[in-house]
């Protein structure tokens, strides 16, 4: 069944109408796209079932992975390995961040907070949709977030307020002019509206509102990073594990497909309903989403098999959990690339000032997963350093598994 | 030989420039293959210099970003994979491209403050 472009009147029957005060038509979607999405997250849904039957540890570490994963992809940080057909089962945390690319991060992780209860809520009975007609605005506010960057000319940019002034278009940049501001609030609000009723899969109106919110453009700044966080809500209360973890990190890594989805529905001058076709981005996401789902698979099945190699070592659930984190955040990925060298902590860090992770990595240290490692002074050429770095036990525990890439599953 | 792009807003001052006073050669020069544009290579024999400058419209793609500026860094490496591996080790990004790899602007400006991709080549 499909919806949208209609405008419902507050006294009678829907009535076809054209123009920019419509949001676009929500198309139906091939059959077999959906039963192959629905598929693919049955399996990751009940592998993430029995591996929690099996030890819990594994589901908290792999949450861990896939929640930090799923935030860098919200804040449209560059991939460590931008390859969508191999993608890192065990990617390190993206680092050399400039000041705003760290605000985007420190925004994306609010958001997602926000965005993760809400689907908890939904689940639990306390609110009936994932989004409500201010959620898109509390997100851009989130997305936004964070400390000043200290950049002379990082400006205001309204967060959380839709726009009042037309948006600053480029015809090269953008092929599409957005609406009007003064459309853009009841665009939304109908936006919400129609996700909230339509009988489509979630997955399906996930990418709509993705493309719609995009297409739209309704915040100053912030919107592809809104539209994300919005269909990532919408798109986890379609799935029965406890978050949506593939679609935001597929679309991420495959940025090219992403844009041109997006652009393919917006080849028309100016922004008018029965203009835009959102169908080649619904479709984007539905493939994206099972295809992540099966990465999420692969790397489910990573992670068990580096806590049930901690359980070997005698590790308890919190220190496996604690420890795994540590392995996943820091040390796999050396691994991975072969290389048992990294600094890591001082080893005179006092345990006072020292995070979770650096107590239980020196604890690490005492069993040979990490190594105590001599190096390079670096600006202080007066102060020799001794750091952690991966040991041989954990090269040999690592070693199996984790250089493994993703599925590609195209 | 290692290699910089220069985005440029007049191509024949540019060439002028780099051939007339720096004395280097002029080795190739037309329209850009992958955006509107024109472009020129300079070498001296040591270092490649490629000079673009985007056109403001044309039937292919539009550069949105025309700002005049040194817009990459191009080194040479034969084993091109190590370096790749070692990036990222360090959760810098890193795209594959057919001959090695390059890290976008944005992970070096991390680094380094200007916004400059960083190229490596396995091409001699």
């Amino acid at each position: 069944m499909s919806e949208g472009g209609v405008r419902r009147p507050s006294s009678g029957r829907p009535m076809p109408v054209r123009g920019s005060d419509v949001v676009p038509h929500l198309p139906p979607v091939p059959d077999e796209l959906l039963a192959d999405h629905e598929r693919a997250h049955e399996q990751l849904a009940a592998a993430i079932g029995e591996a929690g039957r099996r030890d819990p540890a594994a589901v908290a570490v792999f949450t861990h992975l896939a929640r930090r994963i799923v935030i860098e992809s919200l804040a449209h940080l560059h991939p460590v390995l931008a390859d969508p057909s191999s993608p890192l089962l065990v990617p390190p945390p993206r680092s050399n961040l400039t000041p705003l690319l760290l605000r985007r991060r420190h925004g994306a992780a609010e958001a997602f907070r926000h965005v993760d209860v809400r689907v908890a809520m939904v689940r639990h009975g306390h609110v009936a949709h994932p989004l409500e007609r201010s959620t898109p605005e509390v997100l851009n506010a989130l997305v936004q977030s964070g400390p000043g960057t200290g950049i002379a000319d990082d400006v205001e940019t309204n967060p959380g307020l839709v726009r009042a002034t037309p948006t600053n278009w480029k015809p090269e940049a953008n092929p599409i002019e957005h609406p009007p501001p003064e459309h853009c609030r009841p665009l939304l609000e109908s936006a919400v509206d129609l996700v909230a009723h339509a009988p489509s899969p979630a997955v399906v109106r996930a990418g709509w509102l993705a493309f719609t919110i995009n297409t739209i453009h309704p915040f100053v700044d912030g919107n592809g990073r809104t539209a994300r966080a919005c269909a990532l809500a919408v798109a986890a209360s379609g799935v029965s594990t406890a978050m949506e973890w593939g679609v935001l990190e597929q679309w991420n890594l495959a940025r090219d497909e992403y844009v041109d989805a997006l652009r393919a529905g917006q080849r028309a001058p100016v922004y008018a309903a029965e203009d835009v076709d959102a169908l080649p981005f619904i479709t984007h996401t539905v493939r994206s989403s099972a295809r992540g789902a099966r990465v999420s698979l692969a790397r489910l099945e990573a992670v068990s098999s580096l806590v049930a190699a901690l359980r070997r070592a005698g590790l308890d659930t919190p220190s496996t959990v604690a420890a795994g984190v540590v392995l996943a955040d820091r040390f796999l990925p050396l691994a991975a690339v072969g290389r048992a060298v990294a600094p890591f902590v001082d080893e005179g860090a006092p345990d006072a000032s020292a995070a979770d992770g650096d107590e239980v990595a020196i604890r690490l240290a005492g069993n040979g997963v990490l190594a105590w490692i001599d190096t390079p002074a670096g600006s202080d050429p007066g102060t020799p350093r001794r750091s952690l770095a991966a040991g041989p036990a954990l090269a040999a525990l690592a070693a199996p598994y984790v250089a493994a890439r993703g599925v590609d599953g195209r | 030989m290692a290699g910089i792009e220069v985005l440029v807003g007049d191509l024949d001052r540019a060439i002028a420039l780099w051939v007339d006073v720096l004395g280097f050669e002029l080795v190739d020069s037309g329209p850009a293959s992958h955006i509107e544009g024109r472009f020129a290579v300079v070498t001296d024999g040591r270092l490649a210099v490629t000079l673009l400058e985007p056109a403001d419209a044309g039937p292919g793609t539009v550069l949105a970003d025309r700002t005049p500026r040194l817009s990459q860094i191009v080194l040479t490496d034969p084993a091109p994979d190590a370096p790749a591996g070692r990036a990222v080790e360090a959760g810098l990004s890193v795209v594959p491209t057919a001959d090695g790899f390059f890290l976008a602007p944005e992970v070096v400006a991390g680094a380094l403050g200007p916004e400059v991709a960083v190229v490596v080549t396995g091409r001699p």
